[in-house]
């Protein structure tokens, strides 16, 4: 059996310790820079050194490897993509030079979205500081950086060697020159993606068995999956809606008590967030670009322009078509293995994102067809990749694993 | 471990190194670069050689400020990789020494400050 329940008794295992750390110490790093310190890559390197240690687990040392790969292609090449130059690094440049987390907001230069949150600029600010120096290489390994947790997220989330292997290689092939390049997009799409399964385990999980220790387990990951999104890119703010809004449901089964505990774990990255950037932007009166005033105007002009809806159904099709059919029948297997409720919000999660985003992209004030080009591929991506973890979290789910766990995941 | 196990396992590594096989080799990156990834002034591909000479001219002055003339702004490209990469230094709109290539396209009375190769920076009243 392809194994999903990753527990050892209360013991979630070092993956999952080494995720939950490195991804605090990426929420850390921006309170230190905050603060005018910083989180020295070290602490990371400490992390990855755990991950090798955990190496009788075959997920380790393939991450291992994955990562020392990752490690000598980010070094292999600079910072050549438009974006990444032009604002993510810049950001990170600007933080590392100013010594302050803030720098951005004196809206220099216009172009430069001073409203794109920096918690990879700030590592790589972090890794500039360490090395001394800010150069045309070193402060991409920003990227390696915030993409370890993750990856060491889905090596325990999966268990199952065969699956991790899968989603390794369904990540590189989909998200391609967008992981290492220094865009957001791809890593925001993993961190989704990991939620969707952290979401799909909890609901798969009977309330009686999955309780203590293991539930705290949960939802401490799923705060910190949250507070991650929300500082990665602006989309993170919707999508870091969505998934606490398919979180929620759960607390049925709760007592009040519990309810309250685990309302405030899971709501707390929303005001870090709130504290740590949004407060700055609206102390410095800056806004984004997409909800300017005339949204209304914008969006029926578009419906009723035949030609523009048709060429933003095109593109969706040409993007996500495949990932539309391929849900349709993760659901249908979910059906037939009797586990469809417990993969459900993940399903409404991902399907949300595709609306909102068709929205999004129905009231931009920018031009039509060159937003679409230069954007969809990526931003679409989110939910592409959410829809394979999700379908690779699935084949491995049975009805009546919630009641009676049995395997103990992460094999050999 | 069951066979049906064992070969679904090996497909997994075999479908993972082709992954990787693909990923690493479609890649813009290359080994030789890491050898210079570490030096402070590593060179890039991304920094056009005017961009260069602006920042050899910003740091031998006492100027932080510097606008581009008119032809070096009508380049995105150029106002892009000036604005990021110079930085400290900041591009602006008045009152600062000028960025030109070509001396002709400056007002008459314009001072030549400093002068490379591809790049010229001149004190205009």
């Amino acid at each position: 059996m392809l194994a999903n329940n990753v527990f050892r008794g209360s013991n979630p295992g070092v993956l999952w310790w080494i995720a939950a750390a490195l991804m605090a110490l990426n929420l850390l790093n921006l309170v230190a820079w905050s603060a005018g310190f910083y989180v020295h890559p070290a602490f990371y390197l400490i992390g990855i050194a755990a991950v090798v240690l955990a190496w009788r687990s075959s997920n380790a040392w393939v991450l291992t490897i994955i990562l020392v790969i990752f490690v000598m292609m980010t070094l292999g090449t600079s910072i050549i993509a438009w974006d990444a130059r032009s604002i993510w690094f810049f950001h990170g440049k600007r933080i590392f030079i100013d010594t302050n987390l803030y720098s951005q907001l004196d809206k220099y230069p216009g172009w430069s979205h001073a409203d794109y949150p920096v918690l990879v600029p700030a590592l790589a600010a972090s890794v500039a500081k360490a090395f001394g120096y800010w150069n045309e290489t070193l402060p991409k390994l920003s990227v390696v950086l915030v993409l370890s947790p993750i990856l060491a997220l889905f090596a325990w989330a999966f268990g199952s060697a065969a699956i991790f292997n899968l989603w390794i290689a369904a990540v590189v092939l989909i998200s391609g020159a967008m992981l290492l390049n220094g865009y957001m997009d791809a890593i925001l799409a993993l961190y989704c993606a990991a939620a969707c399964v952290v979401i799909t385990m909890r609901y798969h999980c009977n309330a009686d068995e999955f309780s203590g220790n293991r539930q705290f387990h949960l939802h401490a990951i799923f705060a910190l999956l949250l507070g991650n999104i929300l500082l990665l890119k602006n989309e993170g703010l919707l999508a870091a809606l969505m998934l606490w809004i398919c979180w929620i449901p759960q607390f049925y089964r709760h007592r009040f008590r519990a309810i309250a505990i685990y309302l405030c774990i899971s709501f707390a990255p929303f005001i870090f967030y709130f504290l740590i950037w949004k407060l700055a932007l609206i102390q410095n009166r800056i806004t984004g670009d997409t909800f300017l005033p005339g949204i209304s105007t914008r969006l029926f002009a578009r419906v009723q322009n035949f030609e523009e809806m048709r060429e933003l159904l095109m593109v969706f099709g040409k993007i996500s078509g495949a990932y539309v059919i391929a849900l349709a029948i993760i659901l249908l297997f979910a059906i037939r293995r009797k586990v469809a409720l417990s993969i459900l919000p993940a399903v409404i999660f991902i399907g949300g994102y595709w609306s909102a985003l068709l929205a999004i992209y129905i009231i931009t004030p920018h031009p039509f067809s060159w937003i679409l080009a230069t954007s969809a591929d990526r931003t679409w991506m989110v939910a592409n990749l959410c829809v394979v973890a999700l379908g690779l979290y699935t084949v491995g789910l049975r009805h009546g694993d919630e009641i009676a766990p049995t395997n103990p995941g992460n094999s050999r | 471990m069951s066979v049906s196990r064992a070969i679904i396992l090996g497909a997994s590594y075999v479908i993972l190194a082709a992954a990787m096989y693909y990923f690493i080799d479609k890649e813009p990156w290359e080994y030789r670069e890491i050898k210079i990834a570490f030096n402070k002034d590593r060179p890039s591909p991304a920094i056009p050689l005017v961009i260069l000479d602006m920042q050899s001219i910003a740091k031998e002055g006492v100027q932080l400020s510097f606008q581009l003339s008119a032809a070096l702004q009508a380049d995105a490209y150029i106002v892009q990789r000036a604005t990021e990469f110079l930085y400290p230094f900041r591009i602006v709109n008045e009152k600062a020494p000028i960025f030109a290539v070509n001396a002709d396209e400056l007002p008459l009375g314009c001072r030549l400050l400093s002068k490379r190769p591809t790049v010229a920076l001149y004190a205009c009243e």
